[in-house]
């Protein structure tokens, strides 16, 4: 059956076909649902953001990354609706874990709404060029940047770098292995490896991307 | 023009470009203001924020067939049929987006008991948002936001509600006026403070 579609798409010319990751195996573990509806929250407005702007500025990097969280808030949705159930007791239980349920399933709705934003970068749909040209005047972009082992930012807290007053760039999200951190906040230690999502001016960005990769050895 | 009105359909001497993409742009602010309008909602268990919510979220579906048929009938360059499957889809897109925001307004307005742990969730640490009317003998009415000057205070208009007209992201040039219903974000002391005074209890910010 597979191997149908894996024809079929090279029939049609496999140009636009997105890579798709194998999907998570999810089993129980024990996560306090807060902790779980907190992430999905977070993760799903982030999503809205990166979206739009993966499509104002035609970005594929940035709408691979919405398609990654994407991902993790499907997982997070299973794994929430284990642990949801376990909570539930009585009929007052039940009635109010209906509302974080529902809420979840929301934040759902919302990261995939994202994704189909996002698709539009990855299968090359797009939107009219001079809407393109328009919208992508805006003052601040979204970027992305990977932090590599020889990167002067490698056991950084973000309060030593300041990157917001020294170069302009806010670093919103930051993804260590699959786990995603919206809004780090100032003690935030930076590893190798991490993938850090920034907003600030094109050239700041630039900085960013260069300070991470280890072609800039200082800040200011 | 500063102001960004929502979902109000460019009028005047716009290209067609133009319109699409102040519509567009429109779709993209409502639909983020909605969802966070929609959390705040669930978070105080406010049913006038989730009847609010309900009331743009119809607005939003007309307004989207609008933008729909804008597309139908903008005119593109050789090579570009696909895009405007992308500018469709985009509005599609930002309409789930509405009805994400509905589903949790639903929660609110069908009485659900809110869960504790909701509280917990969707507290931003001291963050507070709060929805009030302008009072006609408060010192806000008949103000310019840049006369205020809230952000001194720790806090901040995001959103406007005039009759049925909404204002997103009002700047310095909006003059409130009696009867408004403001949507405001900031420190817990400062938002309860604005509150207060947006009532008339309190006569200075």
């Amino acid at each position: 059956m597979v191997l149908e579609v894996l024809d079929l798409h090279f029939f049609l010319g496999a140009r636009d076909t997105v890579m798709q990751e194998e999907l998570q195996e999810v089993e129980y573990q024990p996560i306090p649902v807060r902790d779980l509806l907190v992430e999905m929250k977070d993760l799903s407005e982030l999503m809205i953001d990166l979206a739009y702007s993966a499509v104002m500025f035609n970005d594929r990097d940035l709408a691979e990354e919405v398609m990654d969280m994407e991902e993790r808030v499907d997982y997070l949705s299973y794994l929430l609706l284990m642990n949801a159930s376990l909570a539930v007791r009585d009929k007052k239980d039940a009635e109010q874990i209906v509302s974080i349920m529902k809420t979840a399933s929301s934040a759902n709705k919302i990261s995939d709404a994202a994704a189909d934003i996002a698709g539009l970068v990855l299968h090359d749909i797009g939107i009219p060029g001079i809407l393109w040209l328009a919208m992508s005047q805006a003052e601040e972009i979204v970027g992305r940047a990977t932090i590599l082992k020889k990167s002067m930012l490698v056991e950084k807290s973000l309060a030593d770098i300041n990157l917001e007053e020294e170069i302009g760039a806010d670093i919103i999200a930051i993804q260590r292995k699959r786990k995603w951190t919206i809004n780090p906040s100032e003690t935030f230690e930076l590893q190798k490896g991490d993938r850090v999502i920034a907003r600030g001016s094109s050239d700041s960005i630039m900085k960013l991307q260069r300070l991470a990769a280890g072609e800039l050895e200082k800040i200011a | 023009m500063s102001l960004k009105r929502l979902l109000k359909t460019p009028t005047g001497e716009q290209t067609p470009e133009e319109r699409i993409l102040t519509m567009l742009i429109q779709l993209k602010d409502t639909s983020e203001l909605l969802i966070s309008l929609a959390y705040t909602a669930l978070l105080t268990n406010n049913k006038d924020i989730a009847e609010d919510i309900f009331e743009l979220e119809e607005t939003f579906d007309g307004f989207h067939t609008e933008f729909e048929l804008e597309v139908l009938r903008m005119e593109l360059e050789e090579g570009e049929e696909k895009r405007r499957l992308g500018l469709i889809r985009l509005g599609v897109a930002a309409e789930n987006l509405a009805d994400a925001a509905s589903q949790m307004a639903e929660i609110v307005l069908r009485g659900v008991d809110v869960h504790p742990l909701m509280r917990l969730a969707l507290k931003d640490a001291d963050e507070r948002v709060s929805r009030q009317v302008v009072d006609a003998n408060s010192i806000l009415a008949y103000k310019t936001l840049g006369q205020l000057r809230l952000e001194d205070h720790g806090t901040r208009i995001f959103a406007v509600k005039r009759k049925d007209q909404w204002t997103y992201d009002p700047r310095g040039r909006f003059k409130l006026l009696p009867g408004d219903i403001i949507y405001a974000g900031g420190y817990k002391e400062a938002v309860e403070k604005l509150e207060e005074v947006a009532q008339a209890k309190v006569q200075e910010l």
